[in-house]
């Protein structure tokens, strides 16, 4: 999975400007578009691109000469100059300027993809390899390509001090993310002001925000800064932004272009030098297309987006992970450390985990509390919903098992019809099934019947015709 | 969700913070604590998922007594009631990560809104 990234095209030409930002988009990307070079130069320094498609000669200057502009830039995009008539020295001073490439007409999408792929493709390594060795990843658990992508993008943050968005599933970890910005940023000595935005009722998020004067409404008996205020030379992260209630949104955004607001009831403005990291699950292009966000504060917000992927993405981090919080939960709950059996991690490791993370804590959390005393930590122990998903999953999708029953038929002599190979692959395929069923239940009849969705009579019908009933001897 | 209440035994606001949390969350069981040891001890035991805990700290000194929670109550809501509103409380309030905090002598309208919502939300 590649992280989208924020991609400038300027340029004279509409049309060849739209045919960028169409491959822009169709590659997930986020696309700008500016059409002179003071435009472009002034989105440069509002947002956190990576890469800049840049005409050589503009209306008001030109190109080649605007590179070294666009590169002192904290992010330093990477430049790819574009023209409709190529010279060799011009080309030359592209190159010498720090342009990545200098492309002549005719630009079809597939050479636009095929830069965008290149580029991306190194600065997400050299973004890697900065973050592996500089970042202090606090809770942040796992050495997945998705997770090593994100925390790229977080190296990226925490060196600037751009708006940061953070989007994702519920329980990805959003928030240790903005947390970990703000550890590895400059402000890091300033407070990380959290505001739930699912928990503040539209009643307060003014007051809580802007804070209030005394006297400014029924119970305010004195002043007080808010939160936005609090968060003063530090991080101000607002969690689920997507819940702001719309009238808040035009304030908040006018706080986020001047730092300056005005307390509620209070007569002058005060000013607060946060730096603003938010995040949200929800789709905010989708709100702002059902004029639930507004449109001007999405794009002011969005200079640098970090999407954080779900667990089912980076299942080669699920061991680390389950270790990590069971070292956690062993030392809370006072426990000695246990083992864990094979079936426990095929388990755990074939689950999709909907809730992510935070649905894997609480699973670890009753898992542990299911196995008691017990020195070894089995798949029996995890919660019944997880075990019940993963062999309904197996039986659903058998031919992903290697070990799978199909698989293992042996290839007859002379083929069969289709038919009786149907009748024979089938029959070995159940056999294999309620075996399995019933050593996951170790017998219990009631478990299987729930596993398995079958009625009680059904079920006992199929074990006796695969002599899997207790007493009958399976061939 | 569970709902937990820490305030000194002695805290004159006592009455009216217990007042203002059963008001906002009728029917429910909440766990309250008179001592920050019990509390942290409750929390060496299994805690629901989206739980509440309102602390009401009673002076800086009890404030950075409960920083020491640390891990205990990283997965908990946690709403805080502090002894002043001054810069240096408010930086350390911080370190809890509260999703709401109000002074001692507050009226507790927002704290009461607030853990409606939060309960309202975990059904």
């Amino acid at each position: 999975m590649k992280a989208s990234e924020n991609i400038l095209v300027i340029h004279t030409d509409r049309q060849s400007c739209q045919m960028i930002l169409d491959t822009v988009s169709q590659m997930g990307h986020a696309p700008s578009c500016a059409h002179t070079l003071s435009e472009g130069l002034q989105k440069i320094t509002s947002g956190a691109f990576a890469l800049v498609f840049l005409e050589a000669r503009l209306p008001d200057g030109s190109g080649v000469e605007g590179i070294a502009k666009i590169k002192v830039n904290e992010f330093s995009p990477e430049i790819v100059i574009t023209t409709t008539q190529g010279s060799p020295d011009e080309a030359e001073q592209a190159i010498a300027n720090g342009a990545w490439d200098y492309i002549a007409a005719p630009v079809s999408p597939a050479l636009i993809q095929l830069h965008i792929d290149q580029i991306l493709d190194y600065r997400s390594e050299k973004g890697l390899r900065r973050s592996s060795l500089l970042l202090d990843r606090r809770e942040i658990i796992g050495n997945s390509k998705p997770l090593a992508a994100s925390l790229g993008l977080l190296a990226q943050a925490a060196q600037s001090d751009v708006n940061v968005i953070l989007t994702g599933e519920t329980g990805t970890g959003k928030e240790l993310f903005a947390k970990a910005i703000h550890a590895n940023s400059l402000r890091s000595q300033g407070s990380f002001v959290v505001v739930d935005c699912t928990a503040l009722p539209e009643t307060l998020v003014e007051s809580v925000l802007f804070g209030h004067a005394r006297g400014s409404f029924t119970g305010a008996y004195a002043s007080q800064d808010g939160l936005i205020k609090q968060a003063d030379k530090g991080t101000l992260f607002l969690d689920e932004i997507g819940e702001l209630p719309l009238a808040m949104q035009k304030s908040f955004l006018r706080v986020i272009q001047e730092h300056r607001f005005r307390p509620v009831g209070g007569g002058r403005e005060v000013t607060s030098d946060f730096r603003l990291v938010v995040a949200t699950h929800r789709d905010l292009d989708l709100m702002v297309r059902q004029g639930k966000f507004r449109e001007d504060l999405l794009f002011r917000l969005r200079s640098l987006v970090i999407k954080l992927p779900p667990l089912r993405e980076r299942r080669d981090d699920i061991k680390d992970l389950i270790l990590h919080y069971m070292d956690q939960l062993y030392q809370r709950f006072r426990l000695a450390p246990k083992q864990y059996s094979s079936d426990f991690w095929n388990v755990a490791g074939q689950y999709p985990w909907p809730g992510n993370i935070r649905e894997l804590i609480q699973a670890l959390e009753k898992t542990l509390l299911s196995a008691g005393e017990e020195s070894v930590i089995h798949s029996k122990h995890l919660p019944t919903h997880i075990r019940i998903q993963v062999a309904r999953d197996r039986v659903q999708s058998p031919a992903k098992d290697p070990e799978a029953p199909a698989a293992q038929l042996p290839a007859p002599a002379t083929p069969l019809s289709l038919k009786e190979f149907h009748r024979t692959a089938v029959s070995a395929a159940e056999k294999q099934y309620f075996k399995e069923l019933m050593d996951f239940t170790a017998g219990d009849i009631a478990d299987a019947c729930r596993v398995s969705s079958l009625s009680r009579s059904r079920l006992y019908a199929l074990l006796q015709k695969y002599q899997l009933l207790p007493g009958q001897k399976s061939h | 969700m569970q709902i937990f209440h820490y305030e000194v035994a002695d805290s004159s606001e006592g009455p009216r913070l217990a007042a203002a949390l059963l008001a906002a969350a009728p029917g429910w069981e909440i766990e309250h604590f008179t001592r920050l040891a019990d509390f942290r001890e409750r929390m060496h035991a299994f805690v629901e998922p989206d739980s509440i805990a309102v602390l009401a700290a009673a002076n800086a000194s009890e404030l950075r007594e409960m920083q020491d929670l640390g891990d205990l109550i990283q997965d908990i809501g946690i709403i805080l009631v502090l002894p002043d509103w001054q810069d240096s409380t408010l930086r350390q309030a911080h370190h809890l990560r509260p999703r709401f905090c109000c002074e001692k002598n507050d009226s507790y309208t927002g704290l009461h809104q607030i853990v409606r919502k939060m309960v309202q939300a975990s059904h």
